[in-house]
């Protein structure tokens, strides 16, 4: 009914999609995978009109469409429901929902035609009971995903298209938006959805497509398939000539450690990192894998448990405190915790360095220019940066030489441990591999590295040892040569390594060796 | 090492453009970068040239102390204001500072003499000051709540404390302050003026207190993160500009021999102005205190030299709004094109 025809996308140096033929059978839910930049979300915005394929077309019933954007899709019938929420939180579910469509009378608001209109859909779908009246701001994350699922219904199409339904949901509320999503299919629609979770998809999707690198390698019934063989048609060709070898290993000296910690979104932790490692934190978007780098780097607070860092029991209040014990961040988004972007190069590789007491660049309160121009350029040096000059503004830079500098920042201020959260998210692959020189040498240089990531190849290239984070509860810690790509896909995907059965502690123990 | 082969040759080294051999290039190339860097200081320049040139007495002596006179007190507040609106804050209680501290400071100046009426004054700055800093820094109101709040709170005190009436008969010390001059030519108000200028752009441009402001107001959660102690910055700042009012307030009552509760009204509006024709941004993270004060030079001489052209005050208000405007929208386009 809908689907692509050789549509190839290009974003810049990348082929995000290359001559891709998908079908969807009308009123089957169909579960678009592959691994982290395999494609699979941009097929997904083809099919909804967000992106525009630079060849190829979107075929609807046999005949190719054109849509420019999201507004040409739903007058197909095509609606989307992204990953992140797109709700005004003050206003109510029914004025959410009808938002843009309100049904007026004589110009004035017609709620109650509106309201009839929303529990008549509601009820065609047999949803549950959510209170739409009240602010949605007020509501659970899953509600808050429902009442998004209906204001995409609203707008009255047969096909809607999901991006990561449950990423952004907390453990426990996904299974009653699977439920919904199995309604929508009982109520005629068609359903198209992109997931990391292997067991969403065999539990939700008639078919599986699966990409790899822009390429289709897999599209089959989901019931002619099992999760094996889904997996291995994941897996793509290996890096491991792209990452940097290590001439450091990891030593005996325990930096941090946490005994049962826990914060909001996590299961408790047990966990050490040395000196000399990359320890690597793996899990999907939402698996609780970057919770914990912000929690190591005290940018959330720990609910309880115990952490110490060199053998010091710590509680840190703000980012700073962890500063103080010698643990820097690179906080996941460049662009809304990181960059100073009106500001020169200069100012933003040193501001670490200069807020630090004393600092070399301040004396007696003021900043030692000289010594600041030099640590810039020792920096943008180091790092490869590539700037005209050092005063030149971050925001003009591209996104890889910004978070060269971020990264810079640390090399300035010399702190013993760097927690990395998803440093290397929409950079370039050239800026990628000068970040993981610089990974490898500060581990060479007995520092402790936290390293997390969405992507496993990553942490399969540079990480000593890996945690994997499956909703929320964390596996391992396991050897890097206890895991290969497979193994490690495995665990993000469905939270254990041998199919069929789940990982309980003990059996970690025993196997992995739980430290 | 592989970062220097494949770092890209420098297309230019950092000071080309004012060490080239040729020196009408070298002159056209700073007068570019003045207008580049500074945009207020070039239309200052350009409105001099054309008032002195289409009226007779602008450049008289006379006339140039004037303006300088009636500079002053905003160019004070308007230090103050570049401080706060780089945290991407704003300030609107200075003029109710200036009224306040000069009906306080007045009356115990009248009772208690000069010295201890101005530790009054400055104590009035400090207390407003730290008012809206703690709020600002520790609570979730916003500045503009704020400072909306402590205007209104700040000239309903200043007349409830004298009844609505002026406080006369100040200190003959005091008045030789608001009218004399250092050497018989440079009035002391407005050396109080450029003393404050300069330490307030020493303070912002060369200190690690001046870079954490900027860094706040450009990203407060990346200055977090880098270890800075934001809240304590930002209640600094909104001291220095309680304390700059107040000091404004000093230099208003000095110079009119009178503390006026209804003094200074609507001051922060053109503090506010002068720092945004400097090139502040209300977001945060740009300006400087030596642009705001060029900018409070502009709005003066802008209004002397309509008022030299016979145009009415009203006129001149008028055209200040024009103005404000159009410095922003213009400063729009050179940032763009900067980058």
């Amino acid at each position: 009914m809908i689907g692509v025809q050789d549509v190839s996308v290009r974003f810049g140096q990348t082929q995000a999609l290359d001559r891709v033929n998908v079908e969807v059978s009308a009123g089957s839910i169909h579960a678009l995978a592959g691994e982290n930049g395999s494609g699979k979300s941009t097929l997904l915005k083809v099919l909804g009109g967000v992106i525009q394929p630079s060849v190829g077309h979107v075929i609807l019933n046999g005949q190719p469409i054109a849509l420019d954007n999201v507004r040409d899709g739903l007058q197909y019938g095509i609606g989307i429901v992204f990953q992140e929420l797109s709700l005004f939180p003050h206003l109510s579910g029914f004025s959410n929902i009808v938002i843009g469509r309100e049904p007026q009378h004589r110009g004035l608001l017609d709620d109650k035609t509106a309201r009839n209109r929303v529990r008549q859909l509601w009820e065609s779908v047999n949803f549950p009971n959510i209170d739409l009246a009240r602010p949605v701001g007020e509501l659970p994350v899953s509600e808050q995903q429902m009442v998004e699922i209906l204001k995409c219904l609203y707008r009255s199409p047969r096909i809607v298209l999901f991006d990561e339904p449950t990423a952004s949901l907390p453990r426990g509320e996904s299974e009653s938006l699977l439920q919904a999503i199995r309604n929508l299919r009982a109520a005629g629609y068609t359903i198209v959805f992109v997931s990391h979770h292997l067991d969403e998809v065999f539990s939700l999707a008639d078919t599986v497509t699966v990409l790899r690198d822009g390429h289709v390698v897999l599209d089959s019934a989901v019931a002619d398939v099992n999760q094996e063989q889904v997996m291995v048609s994941m897996l793509g060709r290996t890096f491991n000539e792209f990452y940097p070898v290590r001439s450091g290993v990891m030593e005996d000296r325990v930096f941090i450690s946490l005994n049962q910690v826990v914060c909001d979104g996590i299961e408790p932790v047990d966990l050490e990192v040395h000196d000399g490692e990359i320890l690597g934190i793996a899990g999907a978007v939402g698996s609780g894998a970057s919770t914990l780098a912000e929690m190591i780097a005290g940018r959330r607070p720990m609910r309880s448990g115990e952490m110490r860092v060199a053998d010091h029991v710590v509680r840190f209040r703000r980012p700073a405190d962890a500063l103080v014990v010698g643990i820097g961040y690179v906080p996941e988004d460049r662009r809304t915790e990181a960059l100073l972007p009106n500001l020169p190069i200069s100012t933003n590789g040193t501001l670490p360095l200069v807020a630090q007491t004393p600092s070399p660049l301040v004396g007696r309160g003021f900043l030692r220019f000289r010594e600041e121009r030099h640590a810039a350029r020792r920096m943008v040096d180091h790092l490869g940066v590539r700037a005209r000059n050092a005063q030149q503004v971050v925001a003009s830079l591209s996104g890889g030489n910004q978070q060269k500098v971020i990264i810079g920042r640390w090399y300035l201020r010399d702190v013993h441990c760097l927690v990395l959260n998803n440093p290397t998210k929409g950079i370039d692959v050239g800026a990628k591999h000068e970040i993981y020189r610089y990974i490898n040498e500060l581990a060479d240089s007995h520092h402790a590295v936290v390293c997390a990531s969405a992507y496993n190849n990553e942490l399969l290239g540079i990480a000593d040892r890996i945690v994997v984070f499956y909703k929320g509860r964390m596996l391992g810690p396991f050897q890097r040569s206890e895991l290969d790509e497979e193994s490690l896909l495995r665990l993000t995907l469905v939270g254990t390594v041998d199919s069929g059965t789940l990982p309980s502690k003990g059996a970690d123990g025993g196997q992995y060796g739980i430290s | 090492m592989e970062s220097v082969k494949t770092q890209q040759p420098a297309e230019e080294p950092l000071h080309s453009a004012s060490s080239g051999p040729n020196h009408t290039q070298n002159w056209q190339n700073r007068v570019k970068q003045l207008f580049n860097s500074s945009l207020v200081a070039a239309a200052l320049l350009v409105l001099i040239v054309i008032f002195s040139i289409v009226t007779p007495t602008f450049l008289s002596q006379e006339n140039i102390a004037t303006v300088f006179d009636s500079v002053a007190v905003i160019a004070t507040l308007s230090v103050g204001q570049a401080f706060v609106i780089i945290t991407a804050g704003i300030d609107l209680s200075q003029g109710a500072v200036v009224a306040i501290s000069g009906v306080i400071g007045a009356a115990v100046m009248v009772h208690g003499g000069i010295a201890l009426g101005i530790l009054t004054f400055l104590a009035v700055g400090v207390g407003v000051g730290l008012f809206n800093g703690l709020l600002v820094a520790y609570t979730k109101v916003p500045a503009f709540i704020v400072t909306l709040g402590s205007l209104s709170i700040c000239s309903g005190g200043a007349l409830l404390f004298t009844g609505g009436e002026p406080i006369y008969n100040l200190p003959s010390s005091l008045v030789s302050f608001g009218t004399g001059a250092f050497f018989g030519v440079f009035p002391y108000i407005i050396l109080v003026t450029v003393i404050v200028a300069i330490a307030g752009q020493i303070l912002l441009g060369m200190t690690r207190f001046g870079r954490s402001v900027y860094a706040i107001g450009s990203n407060q959660t990346a200055a977090l993160l880098s270890g800075l102690s934001v809240r304590k910055s930002i209640v600094l700042v909104y001291l220095i500009s309680g304390v700059l009012s107040a000091i404004g307030g000093l230099m208003l009552t000095a110079y009119v021999n009178t503390a006026l509760p209804t003094a200074g009204a609507n001051f922060e509006l053109d503090a506010i102005a002068a720092v945004v024709i400097g090139g502040g941004s209300l977001f945060g993270g740009q300006g400087s205190v030596w642009a705001a004060t060029l900018g409070a030079l502009l709005l003066s001489v802008l209004s002397n030299g309509t008022q030299l052209l016979g145009m009415s005050s009203y006129a001149q208000i008028l055209i200040l709004g024009v103005v404000v405007i159009g410095a922003v929208y213009i400063d729009s386009f050179r940032k763009r094109g900067g980058i």
